[in-house]
């Protein structure tokens, strides 16, 4: 048995390319062409029957036919070659609404963007780990004798069929295991195929069985759930039995965080621990600290780790974190339960519900296996309303009645984007009806409702609001160049802007150092900031969705800050036409001149409990910072303080222009350099010439 | 009441290299020493200055339009009559390009306090707090007695970094207000220490040995500059005279770079910068232990 273990770092390099190859043996089903055609056909032939059933119907005949492949060197078996049918079926029947949905009333470049987010889901862990495949679809098989309408009845049918065939397809697997060898995998697949699983190994085997299912199926699974919590209990069984050893757990840990790594999925995959108990203490476990040396000892930047922190996280937790922080292994992210709490019970969650609060995606809160956040639903260019503002002709008589104007164009273009996305949401079951995630989450059984139908508990829509420095810096500029210096006129700032500051190099740089600008711990531009932020979740929060709940604002941009920025012509602040804006709840590049502890009043001015869709704040430190101290103490110390101010999350990049200079001139020689982007890691050698032109300019700015 | 106000160089927030936490720290300007190797040299002098960075000016007239000090020559080059400037600052504003810069703002008590209290949540959750740095800041002692004394009111770690040449009053002014003292320890030598610094050592001597006795924990600060105060004959002295000390929490080793060349020629100040190297890990680590063997803990990165 013993030679079965100590063979991470040999297999290594073969885990890493799991999923970049073909190999799927021919004679293991059919050919992606074929499966597409009869896939197809089938479509063709039942136009009128409900899209719930035939999805259904052609997800269970995808997991039965379609080629497979297992590892024999792997502890985990999950490939399935379905030449992605289901995305084209979604993606066929997202086109039939496109031209169905009302454009934009802007020309041009528009401020908010719709969408139907299939992107953003929480799935029900814990049902999932209790009841396993065969539980799920004896749940639907039970309930559909007494379904309360034909929705219901088909619903409960379709859950029943795609359960069903995840189990022929994991008996499909286990077959193929014994026939290549893989002893790894062989009873475990044999044993979560007809049961709830027992093991450690067979718990993380289900886990990224249905993790892929769910894909398959058409939407991103985007957090592996309380982590720590729901897999320790299979941790403590097979340690007690003998079954693991501690350093054998740590293997599967490796080799399972090597399924995320290995796809190379851009974004990255959010895995949540620790969080606050409902009596104040804490619950991290001994399941906390493995994962955490695994990661430490990988250096890989998927998957993403989420700690959650509060008053009692014992600082051993927070330190072993920030030490791979310090480290540059920085694919954390810091979420403040103490913040999140009052959020969610300020916008409709119970109390019980606190304890399962995951981060979806990057850091949009939800709730674990009740909530659908579908956290990016929107996504608003609160900047570009900046523009809108010079198209008035009668000039504001003072800043106060600029920023007045400002907040009604932002009011225009939240009720025109938020009104679009309903729109999308409504055909929602139409274009992607997902038994297989609704088998996991909780409401839908007793709803007898597909979550694409309102089916769980809490179905909320997340709005991402990009550039609130930006939009802080601008108004107080004008503030600043109009009102208060007298340097210009409106209408002349008007042919300033549109002239992209053409020959107004001094005035442009007299904006630019001289106006106040949000991240100084200035009340003349945290107080715009705080006034718009504030303004949006409050139109944003208060409306409804087309789902049965409601919109929720996100003060985060992810890299939207380049590529809205692109979008957004100059603005008063001196930043030129297509320059970024300011990302996430920072301040624009190179204006927080006042230092970290600055900033962090800044962004604490904001009220964090009216953002349910989440914010953060990116923090970037000189190495020099960090030298001739203990580091890691210093980097749990500033989290400390951002979340005693009531900020909400917080991640960190330690470098100095140099390194990256240099990362970009001999990318050969950087390969291992980490970037925290935005909500996940990257290779800095792997981004886009613009975000590393980004990241340069922002690395210059520390002093 | 007295509203006492500072000449300060710089006020630096998130400093975590003067004492323990996070601290903000407070430059005040004028410096009794002129050690050959001062990386402030734009804090030696009482007085406020003009700094001028020749490399950031773009010849723009911007300082010229507001002060007649200053003249952009036909050829566009910026002139600067330093004998004439009062250093009111009103060319620092008008500057866009960060090439003018005011050594010296007057800082009231009040200013002080508020400036330092924005960031009290950092010092409470990092053992942090205030420093105050120079230059020599007890040449300003009354102030930074006035402010310590509000401090300790808020319950705020306080910190002075000294180079001990001033009379033992200014210690006891401050001392009570005083929860610890980063000392600069330069030479053992008088001779020596005259000829790097501009001063004998005996005032700073006697005044540390009398302020080890008073119990407030001190951290010695010795910079390392090769082939000054390196030998190991310096090292073992200022390790023998040190050790002798009660209250000596630890010797910080602090490695000499010359990356201050600019500031010299901003303020027109003859550059001393030593032509030395950065000690390396070597030299840090032999002189660590020539220290270790008095007893001494010792510090460096």
């Amino acid at each position: 048995m013993t030679a079965l273990w100590n063979t991470y770092d040999t297999v290594r390099d073969r885990l890493d390319e799991q999923y970049s190859g073909s190999g799927f043996p021919a004679d293991t089903g059919m050919p992606p062409a074929e499966l597409e055609t009869r896939a197809m056909e089938y479509l063709n032939a039942h136009k009128e029957e409900p899209r719930i059933r035939t999805r259904a119907a052609v997800f269970s005949f995808l997991f039965r036919n379609a080629r497979i492949r297992v590892d024999a060197f792997d502890w985990f078996a999950d490939h399935i070659d379905t030449g992605n049918v289901m995305w084209k079926i979604q993606q066929k029947w997202r086109s039939e609404f496109d031209g169905a949905i009302p454009g934009s009333k802007r020309q041009g470049d528009p401020a908010g963007f719709p969408t139907l987010d299939l992107s953003h889901t929480s799935p029900g862990w814990r049902n999932l780990l209790k009841y396993g495949i065969c539980g799920i679809r004896d749940r639907a098989l039970d309930a559909l004798p007494g379904a309360a309408d034909a929705e219901a009845r088909e619903f409960y049918a379709a859950v029943a069929t795609v359960y069903e065939a995840i189990r022929v397809y994991t008996l499909r697997l286990a077959a193929e295991a014994e026939r290549v060898g893989a002893v790894r995998v062989t009873d475990c697949l044999k044993n979560i195929a007809e049961r709830p699983p027992e093991s450690f190994q067979e718990a993380l085997q289900l886990a990224f069985l249905y993790t892929k299912a769910q894909e398959h199926e058409g939407e991103w699974v985007r957090t592996q759930g309380v982590f720590d919590r729901l897999f320790v209990e299979f941790y403590r069984r097979d340690l007690a039995s003998g079954r693991l050893t501690r350093e054998q757990a740590k293997e599967l840990l490796a080799f399972y965080f090597d399924k995320f790594s290995s796809q190379h999925f851009g974004a990255g995959h959010n895995i949540c621990f620790g969080g606050k108990n409902p009596d104040g203490s804490d619950s991290c476990n001994e399941l906390t600290e493995l994962a955490f040396e695994v990661f430490e000892e990988r250096k890989n930047i998927d998957p993403k780790l989420s700690l959650r922190v509060h008053e009692n996280l014992p600082e051993s937790m927070l330190r072993h974190a920030a030490r791979c922080v310090a480290a540059g292994t920085n694919a954390i992210v810091f979420a403040n339960d103490e913040t999140a709490y009052p959020m969610f019970l300020k916008h409709g969650k119970r109390v019980e519900d606190l304890i399962d609060f995951v981060p979806v995606g990057c850091y949009e809160p939800a709730i674990m296996g009740r909530e659908l956040c579908c956290s990016m639903s929107a996504t608003v260019n609160l900047a570009k309303a900046v523009e809108y503002l010079f198209e008035e002709q009668t000039p504001p008589q003072t800043v106060e009645e600029a920023t007045a104007r400002y907040r009604e164009l932002l009011r225009n273009v939240l009720d025109e984007t938020l009104a679009r996305t309903r729109e999308w949401e409504k055909h929602w079951p139409e274009i992607n009806p997902s038994p297989v995630m609704s088998g996991t989450m909780e409401g839908c059984f007793e709803k007898g409702r597909d979550v694409s139908h309102a089916g769980t508990l809490y179905n909320n829509s997340g709005v991402m609001c990009a550039g609130i420095g930006t939009v802080a810096d601008a108004l107080a500029a004008i503030g600043y160049l109009v009102f208060g210096q007298k340097l210009c006129t409106w209408n002349e700032l008007r042919d300033i802007l549109a002239a992209d500051w053409e020959g107004q190099e001094k005035l442009r740089l007299t904006a630019l150092r001289h106006a106040p600008k949000w991240g100084n711990n200035l009340p003349a531009a945290d107080d715009i900031a705080a006034e718009i932020a504030g303004f949006a979740a409050e139109v944003i929060n208060r409306t409804p969705n087309a789902r049965g709940g409601f919109f929720q604002m996100g003060c985060w941009s992810i890299d939207h800050s380049v590529n809205f920025g692109q979008q957004t012509g100059a603005t008063p602040d001196g930043r030129k036409a297509g320059a970024p804006l300011s990302k996430n709840v920072g301040a624009s590049i190179a204006a927080d001149t006042r230092g970290v502890t600055a900033l962090f009043q800044s962004a604490a001015r904001l009220d964090h409990t009216e953002f349910p869709d989440g914010s953060v704040l990116d923090v970037m430190l000189h190495p020099s910072v960090l030298r001739g101290i203990d580091g890691a103490g210093l980097i749990a110390e500033l989290i400390r303080a951002y979340f005693r101010l009531g900020g909400f999350f917080i991640h960190f990049n330690i470098f100095d222009a140099e390194t990256l200079k240099k990362a970009r001139r001999e990318p050969e020689k950087y390969r291992n350099l980490q970037i925290r982007v935005c909500g996940w890691n990257s290779r800095f050698i792997d981004l886009s010439p613009e975000l590393q032109e980004t990241f340069i300019a922002q690395a210059e700015a520390l002093k | 009441m007295r509203n006492p106000t500072a000449l300060v160089c710089d006020i630096k927030h998130f400093s975590v290299h003067d004492g323990p936490g996070i601290r903000t720290t407070l430059f005040l300007k004028g410096c009794p020493l002129h050690c050959l190797w001062c990386h402030n040299p734009e804090s030696i002098d009482t007085r406020p200055q003009l700094g001028f960075f020749a490399e950031r000016c773009t010849g723009c007239g911007a300082c010229a339009a507001v002060c007649s000090c200053h003249r952009i020559t036909t050829d566009g080059r910026h002139e600067f009559d330093r004998e004439g400037c009062t250093a009111c600052g009103k060319c620092v504003d008008a500057c866009l390009f960060d090439a003018l810069e005011l050594y010296g703002r007057k800082l009231t008590l009040e200013e002080a306090v508020a400036t330092v209290l924005e960031d009290r949540v950092f010092y409470a959750v990092s053992g942090g707090g205030v420093t105050l740095s120079g230059g020599e800041p007890l040449l300003q002692a009354d102030f930074g007695a006035e402010l310590f004394k509000l401090l300790k009111q808020e319950a705020i770690d306080t910190a002075v970094d000294t180079c001990g040449q001033v009379p033992w009053s200014s210690f006891e002014r401050i001392l009570p207000w005083t929860d610890r003292f980063l000392y600069d320890f330069k030479h053992a030598d008088s001779a020596k220490h005259r000829e790097l610094t501009g001063s004998g050592n005996e005032q700073i001597k006697a005044n540390l040995a009398r302020l080890s006795q008073t119990g407030v924990p001190i951290e010695i600060r010795m910079p390392l500059i090769p082939g000054l105060n390196t030998d190991d004959a310096a090292i073992s002295a200022a390790g023998e005279f040190l050790s002798k000390l009660p209250n000596i929490t630890a010797v910080r080793l602090l490695p000499y770079h010359n990356l201050a060349h600019s500031k010299y020629a901003a303020v027109a100040r003859p550059d001393t910068l030593p032509d030395a190297p950065s000690p390396g890990p070597e030299l840090l680590t032999h002189a660590a232990e020539i220290l270790q063997t008095h007893g001494l803990q010792t510090i460096h990165d």
